[in-house]
């Protein structure tokens, strides 16, 4: 029955690389630390990441959500690491997550999202890098080494200041 | 020893100091530029390791841990780096060692979290010291290629030096050789600006000092001519003397070098002296002092010397120079000027000295002092007696005195001087010091040949600065005449008054004398036993020029003191005998005194008087103020003559002051008159009862008759009848009348 839904779900949805979501859902979450006014951004003295999906997508935001939850443990750096999934339709502006990460999705709900991330100075990250042209600020993505993009067009608009050394590690793309 | 010449000397100095600089500087520099280079180096490592801990600290935060292998990987790319490690929690995270055998430090550095900052491992880093030990290499080589140009440079340096310095060189060759007069030369020397101005300087020099040679061979010249100059060595040989030297001293130049000075030493001089010369030049001090040297004939030459030690750069003695002044002339005056200041008799120094003393002297105190009697000492026992009496007292008042600042002066004959010149001797004192010389004096009994003496003194003692003299002899004429030993000058009214009646009286006498007022009264004198007149005693009256009759009281002892005196004796012998040749069988007397008695005018004319009259065996003559009169041989010749002649001699105011009765004896005297002074109390007093009752006994077995004076009552005149008295004389009995009285009365009478 596991192997007809993944088949099931594996043809309806979107591709998903394992180890890439492994490799984001372990150190996204520590980005978030990162920034220097991650304290003003708690829900609740929580650290909430929204992952948002698209319909077809369900699975492998739950896999993600797992995948962070079982590497943190629902902790992460002595606060509460919340993991919600949020459906790109039912995205409220009024929900505002510590984080957002974007499942891959369509271009304009990922820009209405990156928008409001980029407002509310929420770290924005996106399963593909590719959707920096839709203002997400950070991705990954793993070659002959894993590699962390950051989105240099959108670092003035989301107004994020990160710890310097951030930077160094960091791939920056135009 | 040789000395190192001034260009080695700088050279090796500058060597010296340049070679401990560089040294200092040398261990100073690497020391620290060592540790230096060891903290850069170490400080690069950590720098290293502090780039990447960040990016470490980072990729292991995100767990990126393959990335810190390529970071690892990177680094150990590095050609300094040779091992690096990267360990967290305590877990190599990443090593890599590379197998070197370089030097390397190791430099380790903490990981720290990018979140909480917490240590979370560490970055050792193995560092290799090539570029340490390439920098080192490299200062060494640097330092070393440095100190071989600066020996070259301190090569070429002692060169120039000594180039530089070599005209020096032979500018001192040439002074060392340079000689006293020549001229010195340095054109064969290399001259430049600063040994141009040393040449300079030596010629000036060499003008100077032959400048300074010809003024000295002219002091020398000018000593050598006024003065007598000798030199001498340590032991006192002479080794030089001028012509003036060997013309003083009468030796050739010949027979003084090489003789010492003890040549010309005189022997008054005293061993002292030169003892205290050798003392004084051989502490290298100048001596100074008169010295009386002693030519080659013999005589004696003074000089004033100065002995100067010549001393040499040291200090050292090396010579002894003498200049001398021939002052023979000067010391002769002067001992012609002290003789003439000098009593000859006494040493002391005489009036002449006195008058000198006196304008120095501030305050002074003055006495003069008389040897009483001394005219008749010396007229008695003669000159040297006189002479030695004299001698004693001096002796005497040098003794006492020399213990006072009184300075004692031998003054006219028999007359000394005291004269205090310390104004600490107030006048009191000076006083009580005269009181103590005649104390001393009159104690001392002088033995002269065979003859003691007790000499007595007279002082008269002043301090009025105005008239000295005349007051300090005012003072002992008052002394002698009152007796006393010693009278302070004070009432200077009453002794001017005293001495200007004495000049008014003598003028009296003399006119008396030469206008016949001197004349002579006549007193009887009366058996006592049928109270008849048998004799009278001649006494001398002076009549003034207001027919006034004066006693003998008021000018004979001034007519002594003036020399009258002699003349007024011969008047009342003159008088006296005109008259008795015209009164018979009466006896008369005729006072003498003992200055009568040695007078040879007054003898002769009275033997005369007795030789061509037929009176002397009514005469006698009565001797007064006989106090001493044994002692003189003069007089016992006198009276044995006048009682030769047939005169008698009595002895007058017999029982008083010493009276004795040896020298009754001794002069065959014939009559004893009884002091008045004993007659006028004799009825009442016990005393001159039994003096005058002694006398007659002692007079009656010697067979002398006694004559009682002063008989002014009649109990008086009971009474030394009743003792036995053969004679008897006073106001009670006759008063003295004229003499021309008596011849009158007798010629009416016959």
């Amino acid at each position: 029955m596991i192997v007809l839904l993944i088949v099931t779900v594996s043809s309806m949805a979107t591709e998903y690389d394992p180890l890439l979501l492994k490799t984001q859902a372990s150190i996204f979450p520590k980005i978030i630390l990162l920034d220097k006014d991650v304290e003003s951004k708690l829900e609740s003295d929580k650290i909430v990441i929204s992952i948002v999906y698209s319909e077809n997508d369900f699975e492998n935001a739950i896999r993600l959500k797992n995948l962070i939850e079982d590497s943190y443990k629902k902790n992460l750096a002595n606060k509460v690491l919340l993991v919600r999934l949020v459906d790109f339709r039912e995205f409220e502006k009024e929900n505002i997550a510590t984080a957002y990460y974007l499942m891959q999705g369509e271009p304009d709900v990922h820009k209405s999202i990156t928008s409001h991330a980029g407002k509310n100075r929420r770290v924005c990250f996106s399963y593909n890098y590719k959707d920096f042209e839709n203002n997400a600020l950070i991705s990954l993505l793993i070659k002959e080494k894993t590699y962390i993009y950051l989105n240099k067009s959108a670092v003035h608009a989301y107004d994020i200041k990160f710890n310097p050394m951030f930077y160094k590690i960091v791939k920056v793309l135009e | 020893m040789k000395k190192t010449s001034i260009s080695i000397k700088i050279t090796l100095a500058f060597l010296l100091v340049s070679v401990v600089t560089l040294l200092g500087l040398y261990f100073v520099f690497f020391y620290l530029f060592e540790q230096h280079m060891l903290e850069v180096e170490k400080d690069k490592a950590a720098l290293i390791a502090q780039t990447i801990e960040p990016m470490i600290g980072m990729n292991h935060y995100l767990g990126m841990n393959e990335e810190i292998a390529n970071i690892g990987q990177q680094i150990i790319k590095h050609k300094q780096v040779v091992g690096l490690a990267v360990t967290m929690g305590g877990e190599i995270l990443w090593s890599s060692v590379e197998n070197d055998s370089r030097d390397h430090i190791h430099v380790s550095y903490p990981i720290e979290d990018p979140v909480t900052s917490m240590v979370i491992g560490a970055i050792d880093l193995s560092y290799t010291m090539d570029s340490y030990n390439n920098a080192i290499n490299d200062v060494k080589e640097t330092l070393l290629y440095y100190f071989g140009m600066l020996s070259l440079v301190f090569a070429l340096f002692a060169m120039f030096s000594r180039y530089s310095l070599s005209p020096l060189s032979k500018i001192a060759t040439i002074v060392q050789r340079y000689q006293l007069g020549s001229d010195i030369d340095f054109s064969n020397v290399r001259l430049e600006t600063e040994t141009g101005a040393i040449t300079d300087a030596f010629q000036r020099m060499v003008a100077n000092i032959r400048e300074y040679t010809v003024l000295l061979e002219r002091y020398k010249h000018s000593v050598d001519e006024s003065s007598i100059v000798s030199r001498t060595d340590l032991e006192g040989r002479i080794t030089y003397v001028n012509d003036e030297f060997c013309r003083v001293s009468g030796y050739s130049r010949d027979e003084l070098i090489g003789q010492k000075h003890f040549l010309i030493r005189h022997p008054d001089t005293p061993d002292s002296t030169y003892a205290e010369l050798w003392a004084t030049i051989k502490a290298n001090r100048i001596w100074k002092s008169t010295l009386k040297n002693r030519r080659k004939d013999g005589s004696a030459y003074y000089v004033k010397a100065t002995i100067v030690p010549i001393l040499d750069e040291s200090d050292a003695v090396i010579e002894y120079m003498g200049i001398q002044h021939d002052i023979t002339q000067i010391i002769e005056q002067q001992e012609r000027i002290l003789r003439q200041a000098t009593d000859m008799i006494t040493g002391l120094p005489n009036r002449v000295k006195l008058e000198e003393d006196l304008k120095t002297v501030v305050s002074p105190k003055f006495a003069i002092l008389n040897i009483d009697n001394y005219q008749i000492i010396k007229d008695y026992y003669g000159y040297d007696v006189g002479n030695q009496a004299l001698q004693e007292v001096a002796r005497i008042l040098q003794v006492f005195l020399k213990n006072h600042n009184v300075t004692a002066y031998k003054l006219a004959s028999g007359e000394f001087g005291l004269l205090a010149g310390d104004e600490t001797i107030d006048i009191d004192f000076f006083y009580l010091i005269c009181q103590h010389i005649v104390q001393k004096i009159e104690e001392h009994t002088v033995n002269i040949l065979d003859n003691s003496f007790d000499f007595s003194v007279s002082i008269g003692v002043t301090h009025d600065e105005r008239h000295l003299l005349t007051y300090a002899g005012l003072a002992l004429k008052h002394a002698q005449d009152t007796r006393k030993s010693t009278i302070l000058y004070e009432s200077t009214e009453n002794l001017i008054y005293h001495y200007e009646n004495n000049l008014v009286w003598t003028k009296k006498i003399k006119l008396a004398l030469k206008e016949n007022r001197i004349t002579v009264f006549v007193q009887p004198i009366l058996s006592a036993n049928e109270l008849r007149v048998e004799k009278y005693e001649c006494l001398v009256r002076m009549i003034d020029e207001d027919d006034n009759i004066i006693s003998p009281f008021h000018f004979l002892e001034i007519a002594k003191q003036s020399k009258l005196y002699h003349q007024i004796t011969r008047q009342v012998i003159d008088v006296s005998f005109a008259a008795f040749s015209k009164i018979d069988d009466v006896q008369f007397s005729i006072n003498l005194t003992v200055d009568d008695l040695l007078h040879r005018e007054t003898m002769e004319f009275l033997i005369k008087k007795i030789t061509e009259s037929s009176l002397a065996s009514r005469l006698v003559l009565e001797i007064v103020e006989s106090e001493g009169i044994e002692t003189f041989v003069e007089i016992s010749d006198a009276i044995h003559q006048f009682k030769k002649l047939g005169c008698k001699i009595a002895i007058d105011d017999f029982g008083t002051g010493y009276s004795n009765f040896s020298y009754l004896m001794q002069l065959n005297i014939d009559v004893i008159k009884i002091d008045g002074s004993l007659i006028k109390t004799i009825d009442t007093d016990k005393r001159s009862q039994i003096i005058s009752t002694t006398i007659i006994d002692f007079s009656r077995q010697l067979e002398l008759s006694t004559v009682a004076e002063f008989v002014h009552n009649e109990s008086v005149l009971d009474y030394v009848r009743s003792i036995g008295i053969d004679y008897v004389q006073g106001y009670h009995l006759g008063e003295p009348v004229p003499i021309d009285v008596l011849l009158t009365d007798s010629i009416a009478s016959n």
